[in-house]
């Protein structure tokens, strides 16, 4: 049942349109002509089929990836970082040059320098870029995992949002095999640090090597707190911090 | 005659200048949470919010144990206050004494409200709260840590209220 909010904003279904409300605001859309079954079985549509399936094998590979680094996603993420992260993969999808059409995968693609490039400097908090955020060099080792960021001063080298009076830094080093759906996360250690003129020297290193065997893609976090009685609180649920794969190997 | 102009102007501008800085009486016709409060004095009815402390919101833990300190202290009298500007609200913010003594100090030295130290900075209010936590008084009853400021409550979503905001059973 439509309802009707204000003048012209109706929320629900009305015959064949449907009015809804998005974070974009008020959208309508009209139900589909065509139905599932014969999308499903009608050889005019074999074209789509194959879209929907590689779209779903991206749609899965982008799953495997938020789940693998769940813990630091948590605090540093946007709200659309599903269909962000599907997108990303769609695109690295295309990159697999040796499957049938339909059959493209992330698995396969992964493997071509482009798609790695694809990945790298991809942001978790589109509202909040690690690049806008952390204006320090920082170096990784791609054997060890460890990231380090030489002379850290937080009042200059962080961008940070009024109230903040601490940051943390952290980093994480996840190896995913995309085709056989497997994926590992090491943590680094965390640093926090008071947002003043002190000079830090930041070494990040993982607990230990991830065991996977597949593509290894380099984490790093960074996250705002206001310390009220001793206590660290975080700012606003997490909308400035950061999050950024900065390598892929 | 030019002297004695000079001198009624003087004397207009002083009047006006003391009056901005002078505290007004007020009756407090009722208490909103603790740190808000409508007042009414011999022209109007009026909100008020006291400028230097935030106190718990209503939904959050001690926030009503906080409304209740402030009613059964303020509740129905006279109090002093002064201050004209308004925050984005509408609400006049204030300093209020009652008997001589400021209403923000005792409030936050009973422990049933935070210095507000994001747009505030004295040191007295500071050690207060200070004071208050030390003697696990009002909303430090289980310590500082399991109570989060009303500032950050209010834009927190329901997983870092249960986070930091859980408090304790009073």
């Amino acid at each position: 049942m439509a309802r009707l909010k204000g003048i012209l904003k109706i929320h629900g279904t009305l015959d064949d349109l449907t009015f809804y409300k998005t974070q974009d605001g008020h959208l309508v859309k009209t139900k589909s002509s065509i139905s599932k079954q014969r999308i499903m079985t009608d050889p005019n549509f074999q074209r789509t089929r194959e879209n929907g399936s590689e779209f779903g094998s991206a749609a899965s590979a982008g799953k495997l990836l938020r789940a693998a680094i769940r813990a630091l996603l948590l605090t540093t993420s946007d709200n659309r970082i599903t269909s962000r992260v599907t997108k990303v993969m769609t695109i690295v999808k295309n990159y697999d040059a040796t499957s049938a059409r339909g059959l493209r995968n992330v698995g396969v693609a992964i493997s071509q320098a482009g798609a790695k490039a694809e990945l790298k400097d991809f942001d978790f908090n589109i509202d909040s870029p690690l690049s806008s955020t952390l204006f320090k060099p920082f170096a990784i080792n791609a054997t060890t995992g460890v990231i380090t960021i030489a002379g850290l001063v937080p009042s200059t080298d962080i961008s940070f949002p009024i109230g903040a009076t601490h940051v943390t830094v952290r980093g994480g080093w996840v190896k995913i095999d995309f085709a056989g759906n497997k994926a590992e996360i090491q943590l680094t250690n965390a640093t926090n640090m008071a947002i003043s003129n002190t000079a830090t020297s930041v070494t990040l290193t993982p607990i230990a090597v991830p065991a996977v065997v597949g593509t290894g893609l380099f984490l790093l976090a960074v996250e705002f707190f206001q310390l009220v009685n001793a206590v660290q609180y975080t700012l606003k649920n997490g909308a400035y911090n950061s999050l950024s794969i900065v390598q892929v190997v | 005659m030019k002297a004695n102009k000079l001198t009624i102007s003087t004397v207009f501008l002083l009047l006006a200048t003391t009056s901005l800085f002078a505290q007004s009486a007020a009756k407090v016709l009722r208490v909103k949470d603790g740190d808000t409060y409508v007042l009414q004095d011999i022209v109007k009815t009026f909100t008020v919010r006291l400028l230097k402390i935030d106190a718990p919101e209503q939904k959050q833990k001690s926030g009503v144990e906080s409304y209740r300190f402030v009613t059964g202290l303020i509740g129905g009298r006279m109090v002093e206050y002064s201050g004209t500007s308004k925050d984005r609200y509408g609400r006049t913010l204030v300093s209020i004494n009652i008997n001589g003594l400021r209403l923000d100090s005792l409030i936050i030295r009973s422990g049933w409200a935070w210095h507000y130290v994001n747009y505030d900075n004295e040191t007295m209010l500071d050690n207060a709260m200070q004071e208050a936590i030390g003697d696990s008084l009002g909303l430090w009853s289980c310590g500082s840590s399991s109570v989060c400021p009303p500032w950050l409550y209010r834009g927190y979503n329901a997983k870092n209220k249960i986070r930091y905001c859980k408090g304790c059973s009073l």
